[in-house]
């Protein structure tokens, strides 16, 4: 039975964590919340609504790492780019055979918290993305 | 995997069916158990493996795993049948250190050392997300992408002298914004002039020990010495060039035949390699300009807290420790054009090298190997005897040890503060997470790898610098 939303393991030099949920988008949501945890510790109000689509190329439609990859990289160029920092997701929608991903989400500004860990981008360094095993592990470079 | 020891300070892992050539490591009795602990080998091994790689997979004695190559790796690629891949420069493209001289000594500073670090942390933006001071427009970056430090210059934000003491004088030719994608552009847009956060700091240090005199002149400092460091690269640009060149060449080339996915590379010459090198070089400029604007802020606090003119602060010398790059190296007897990639790796020519700027030229190029935040730093000199051993390559720092997230288990903010305070460090951070996580304690023994490097020649030993106040993202 899944219990925990995400755990950090441990690596020398980055941040790894695995991410648990009984489905593609329950395990992809819960890795979107590990991420965020690095950055701002506690909880976020969720002030403003955003979303977005990702859609795999051509070569790569059904490779499940580079969709969480570019998941997850979305939410650091939203901090970047906006100074927003992800909430809540309210809605996420994968498409495993189209290579696909649909989400809703909420976010405040950065500013609001404080922040903690700069994440510099996501690897493919040890990825694991496992429907079977109900988790993603992810380390990312900071 | 076997690991052969050759001398002191040596080891070797022969060429197997796969690889092109040996693994080359530099590191010493102590330092090669951490080495063989986590997986920086193993990456050495699939670095050795990729097409028209040179002579050898080196690896600096502050090693530690990366993603693809390992964090301390040096390899160089044949230009007409080799590969330059962005996993083999870093996400943080030119990520790198500058040191400033001053004519300052402690008693000048002690009693204004807070107001100072206050004065600088209002002055530099720092943290996550931290926006610059800077309004740049997608022309101006354009800019600062071909012209690096020039840019400061043209804004008066340098003097001549600090574009002369950089490497590579603050800007690659042929650097590029024509392929750099929307999201990358508008990571840097906000960014230019900003520390960020993680292993990032400035640091206000005293020159604690010299091991060579003569040299340590020509640098501008003596014992007791005050000099101030920068740490930083070329935030979320050069992070999302990266990032979005790895994308391209799976989508474009493939990682099928790779040993590890993140060893994705593309030819030198082909269209998507030259694009990537083209963007690369332009995040490179980017961070050089970012120091240097980082430094202009410095000088400005050092000006109002203590009434020293800018001038007075001089730049000893500014590197880059991720980077790849067309130098000419020998190999076997032949001086040959190469893609050289530095990863956690610093450029340490020698004597009379014609890129050394002229006032280094009779003694080699400054190095710098920083320390951990609150530990010592090194202030080398670059070595003829480097070119044979490493592509003139050394260390870039210490390497961690430890894990942030033992670090955070047995480690609190507030105490890794007054533990470097009543070391009389001052600390500035923007989170006590962050400081947890880099505390000192979590790094290798600077100083063991300054030793190996100085024995060895990849770089000798000029000056110690220990901290007096830090400033943390």
């Amino acid at each position: 039975m899944v219990t925990r939303k995400f755990e950090f393991l441990e690596h020398t030099a980055d941040i790894k964590f695995r991410a648990y949920g009984s489905d593609l988008n329950e395990i992809f949501e819960n890795s979107a919340y590990a991420l965020k945890e690095v950055m701002v510790g506690g909880k976020v109000k969720g002030k403003n609504k955003k979303k977005f689509l990702i859609i795999n190329p051509v070569s790569l439609r059904i490779d499940l790492k580079r969709l969480l990859y570019s998941f997850l990289e979305k939410f650091l160029i939203l901090i970047d780019t906006e100074g927003q920092i992800l909430a809540e997701i309210k809605k996420i929608k994968i498409d495993e055979k189209n290579g696909r991903l649909e989400a809703v989400f909420l976010t405040d500004n950065i500013k609001n918290y404080n922040t903690m860990t700069d994440v510099k981008a996501v690897t493919y360094n040890d990825m694991i993305v496992s429907k079977e095993k109900k988790f993603a592990q992810v380390v990312v470079d900071v | 995997m076997e690991i052969k020891k050759i001398s002191e300070f040596v080891w070797k892992i022969e060429k197997d069916k796969a690889m092109k050539v040996p693994a080359i490591i530099y590191s010493s009795d102590k330092l090669i158990e951490a080495v063989k602990l986590d997986k920086t080998l193993e990456q050495a091994k699939n670095v050795a493996m990729l097409k028209g790689i040179l002579k050898a997979s080196y690896v600096m004695p502050d090693a530690h795993q990366g993603y693809g190559f390992p964090i301390g790796g040096v390899a160089a690629f044949d230009i007409d049948n080799g590969i330059v891949s962005p996993g083999g420069v870093g996400y943080d493209i030119n990520c790198g250190v500058r040191i400033l001289a001053t004519n300052l000594k402690l008693k000048d500073i002690e009693k204004k050392k807070k107001e100072l670090m206050d004065e600088i942390y209002n002055l530099v933006p720092v943290g996550v997300g931290c926006k610059s001071n800077l309004r740049l427009s997608r022309d101006e970056l354009f800019k600062v992408f071909e012209g690096g430090s020039e840019w400061a210059l043209q804004n008066k934000m340098a003097f001549k002298e600090d574009i002369k003491n950089t490497e590579e004088s603050g800007k690659m030719k042929n650097a590029s914004l024509d392929f750099v994608s929307k999201e990358a552009v508008s990571r840097g847009l906000p960014q230019l002039g900003t520390l960020g956060a993680g292993n990032h700091f400035m640091e206000l240090q005293k020159v604690d020990e010299i091991y060579d005199e003569k040299i340590a002149k020509v640098f501008g400092i003596e014992k007791g010495s005050i000099t101030f460091m920068i740490h930083c690269g070329s935030r979320g640009i050069g992070h999302q060039i990266a990032s979005d060149y790895i994308k391209e060449m799976e989508d474009k080339i493939g990682f099928k035949d790779l040993p590890d996915r993140e060893l994705i590379n593309a030819d030198v010459n082909s269209e998507l390699g030259q694009k990537y090198i083209k963007s690369m070089y332009g995040a490179v400029n980017y961070a050089f300009c970012n120091r240097q604007i980082i430094m202009h802020y410095v000088r400005e606090a050092f000006n109002k807290v203590l009434n020293v003119e800018p001038k007075e602060l001089k730049l000893i010398y500014d590197v880059a420790h991720n980077i790849a790059k067309i130098e000419e190296h020998l190999i076997d007897g032949e001086k040959r054009k190469v893609c050289l990639h530095r990863k956690g790796a610093t450029r340490s020519f020698g004597a009379g090298h014609k890129e050394i700027p002229e006032n280094y030229k009779s003694i080699g190029q400054p190095v710098l190997i920083p320390g951990s935040m609150g530990t010592a730093s090194y202030l080398l000199v670059g070595t003829n005897e480097s070119e044979e051993l490493s592509f003139s390559s050394t260390a870039h720092g210490a390497g961690r040890v430890q894990s942030r997230t033992a670090a955070l288990k047995s480690l609190r903010g507030e105490q890794v503060k007054s533990d470097l305070e009543r070391k009389g460090i001052a600390v500035k951070a923007k989170s006590w997470k962050g400081l947890a996580e880099e505390a000192p304690s979590v790094y290798k023994n600077i100083d063991e790898v300054a030793r190996v490097s100085d024995n060895l020649k990849l770089a000798k030993k000029v000056a110690r610098l220990v901290p007096i106040a830090v400033i943390k993202g």
